[in-house]
């Protein structure tokens, strides 16, 4: 990791021969490999954290395994909950990535194994995304403490070391001064993961000394880093102000988490507690009505819907809706009762070919089944029409063809 | 401590102090009202300065709860009480709250309980804060509305012209009324003043009311 930190800037223009290129190429195999995981195609990165997953999934497959490597079939078998496209999408960038390769470069090899470098990166990357690289910082630091520490370092890798950290450092410091500027919603999202501790302050500072002090040479580079951990260290204190003053003024307590809030009751002093309170009035001095005000008001008060003039009306004398559908209803019953007794004849029941023939013509006869038909509809009138399955053709007369059925007087209703 | 520091920083937070009434003087500053037997010495600050000009300044001033409609019972309630416009609105006349609210109901024009308890609770609030006095379901204007500079009563007079009168035309203030309502019917608009009285008086709220609506409507168009 150290070493990727370090290779920030590596413009050589050194002549291309096939042995820096073949060193290139490794390097670059390296770098492939690490982030083969999060690889969406063999050029960009994942979009869907399901793809990580899956290449989770295979290399933890890959680990039971041990020295049977996987087939093509097991690794489909381990990531069956996964959907088959995805799973060969992702199993083909793999390979390609170099993460997971034959067990012998041999053609129609069918089995495979997973590599060591993408596993670890893999690693790396959920831990960046848990805490934002705070974590990763500390144990970098505490790695560079032990390499500059160690005798065998030289003085161009504790030049590396500590350039890189600058850089790391400075970047940080950069971030955080972003997003300090930014909405206070996005500080209080992001800052927690990067903002520094004391500790990580320390760390760096003790990184810098045991350089210096052993390579006195370095203090160029060495200055460099302290300025950078500074600027670090303030752009910290200035996001975790403005955080804090912002929960203070907006009052919003969720800007800050509770344990913060307990804290501080527990721990301010009175002065300090007193503070919190500095805006407010608590003896308010009345409301102030402003002649304008008023007007302003009454002006603006809400105004009740004017009431609509009715539709003129005609000069002729109009009983209204209501009257004429009660008056029609009453009559509609006695015109069907009076032609329901008149197809009856007196009698209780009557076949409905009979009625419909006794009316002469089709379209009169056409007329009494439609008034039949509506006095059976009527359940405030005992009359009912009940069919059989039976069919009667006549094809000389009006009525050419008819349903035998029956015209009745309903028991009922008496 | 200082007796006027003492005295603003208490009238800011208590509003109109209390004086003892025929002993005159008030505290610097402060200007002494006096009404049926009863004292105040209200904060008056120099040129006409009132918490208004914070507007200007673009600072806002004190919230007021329901403002709106806060504002429109306290117009209501000068409606009733300021019957001689040509005055000012201190000290005013009691009025019934049952006149005040007709008023009110007339302005935003429901009539339901739940508008009318709105507006009991606005009443409240401006009694609280000494705006209106109430007492024995009479309504009378506070000692703070003398704060207002005699600069904006035209606002308000023009205000009182516009909004309805109280629904039923008690017997008692028609004789007295019928002085400034044809008063100001004259300065504004001289037929419908002139009809008002005497429709009401004859054809009853229901007629009365139609009329005082069609005058609020041309007095909002005026507007």
């Amino acid at each position: 990791m150290s070493e990727s930190l370090g290779s920030g800037a590596p413009g050589e223009a050194e002549a291309l021969s096939l042995d820096s290129a073949l060193a290139d190429e490794s390097v670059l195999a390296t770098y492939r490999r690490m982030f083969a995981a999060l690889a969406r195609d063999s050029g960009a990165v994942v979009e869907d954290p399901m793809l990580v997953d899956i290449a989770e999934t295979l290399f933890a497959a890959f680990a039971e395994a041990g020295e049977d490597w996987l087939t093509h079939e097991r690794m489909r078998h381990v990531c069956r909950r996964f959907p088959a496209e995805a799973f060969e999408n992702r199993l083909r960038v793999l390979k390609a990535l170099g993460a997971i390769r034959e067990v012998f470069p041999k053609p129609n090899q069918l089995r495979y194994r997973a590599s060591f470098t993408s596993v670890v990166g893999l690693m790396f990357v959920r831990r960046m995304m848990a805490d934002g690289g705070q974590s990763e910082m500390h144990r970098l630091l505490a790695l560079e403490d032990l390499n500059v520490a160690d005798p065998r370092t030289t003085e161009e890798e504790a030049r590396a070391s500590a350039d890189g950290l600058a850089l790391a450092f400075r970047l940080w410091a950069l971030e955080l001064v972003t997003l300090a500027a930014g909405t206070i919603e996005e500080l209080r999202e992001q800052a927690p993961k990067l903002w520094g501790t004391e500790e990580i302050t320390a760390r760096a500072e003790s990184v810098h000394a045991t350089i210096l002090s052993r390579w006195p040479s370095l203090d160029r580079v060495c200055t460099e880093l302290r300025a950078a951990v500074y600027a670090y260290s303030d752009a910290s204190r200035r996001a975790a102000r403005r955080l804090a003053d912002s929960a203070g003024t907006t009052r919003n307590l969720t800007l800050l988490p509770p344990e913060t809030w307990r804290t501080f009751a527990q721990t301010a002093s009175r002065e300090r507690l007193a503070a919190v309170l500095d805006g407010f009035v608590f003896d308010a001095p009345a409301p102030w009505h402003d002649p304008s005000d008023i007007v302003r008001a009454v002006d603006e008060a809400p105004r009740p819907a004017p009431a609509r003039p009715s539709p003129p009306r005609s000069d002729l004398p109009d009983p209204g809706a209501a009257a004429a559908d009660a008056r029609s209803d009453t009559s509609v019953l006695d015109r069907l009762t009076a032609i329901a007794e008149g197809a009856l004849g007196g009698a209780d029941s009557v076949p409905v070919a009979d009625a419909l023939r006794a009316a002469g013509d089709w379209p009169a006869a056409r007329r009494l089944l439609a008034d039949l038909a509506t006095a059976d509809l009527r359940p405030e009138l005992p009359y009912r029409l009940r069919w059989a399955d039976g069919l009667a053709a006549d094809p000389g007369s009006p009525l050419s063809w008819a349903s035998h059925g029956v015209f009745e007087r309903s028991a009922a209703h008496g | 401590m200082d007796d006027t520091a003492l005295a603003w920083a208490r009238a800011r937070a208590l509003g109109p102090l209390p004086l003892t009434p025929g002993v005159p003087g008030a505290p610097d500053g402060m200007v002494r009202l006096e009404r049926d037997g009863r004292a105040w010495a209200l904060p008056l600050p120099p040129d006409g300065a009132t918490p208004g000009l914070l507007e200007e300044y673009q600072i806002a001033g004190v919230p007021v709860e329901r403002s709106g409609e806060t504002r429109r019972v306290l117009a209501a309630c000068l409606k009733c009480c300021w019957r001689d416009l040509q005055a000012d609105p201190w000290p005013g006349e009691p009025a019934p709250v049952e006149d005040v609210l007709s008023v009110y109901q007339h302005m935003i024009g429901r009539s339901d309980d739940m508008h009318r308890n709105w507006a009991l609770g606005a009443l409240r609030r401006l009694c609280d804060s000494a705006w209106l006095e109430q007492a024995d379901g009479m309504v009378r204007l506070g000692p703070r509305v003398a704060a207002w500079t005699p600069e904006s009563h035209h606002q308000l007079r023009d205000l009182c012209r516009r909004l309805p009168s109280p629904a039923p035309p008690a017997a008692a203030p028609l004789p007295e009324g019928a002085g400034p309502a044809g008063e100001d019917g004259d300065a504004v608009r001289p037929a419908g003043a002139s009809a008002g009285p005497g429709v009401d008086a004859i054809a009853g709220p229901g007629v009365g009311g139609a009329l005082m609506d069609a005058e609020t409507g041309g007095g909002e168009a005026r507007a």
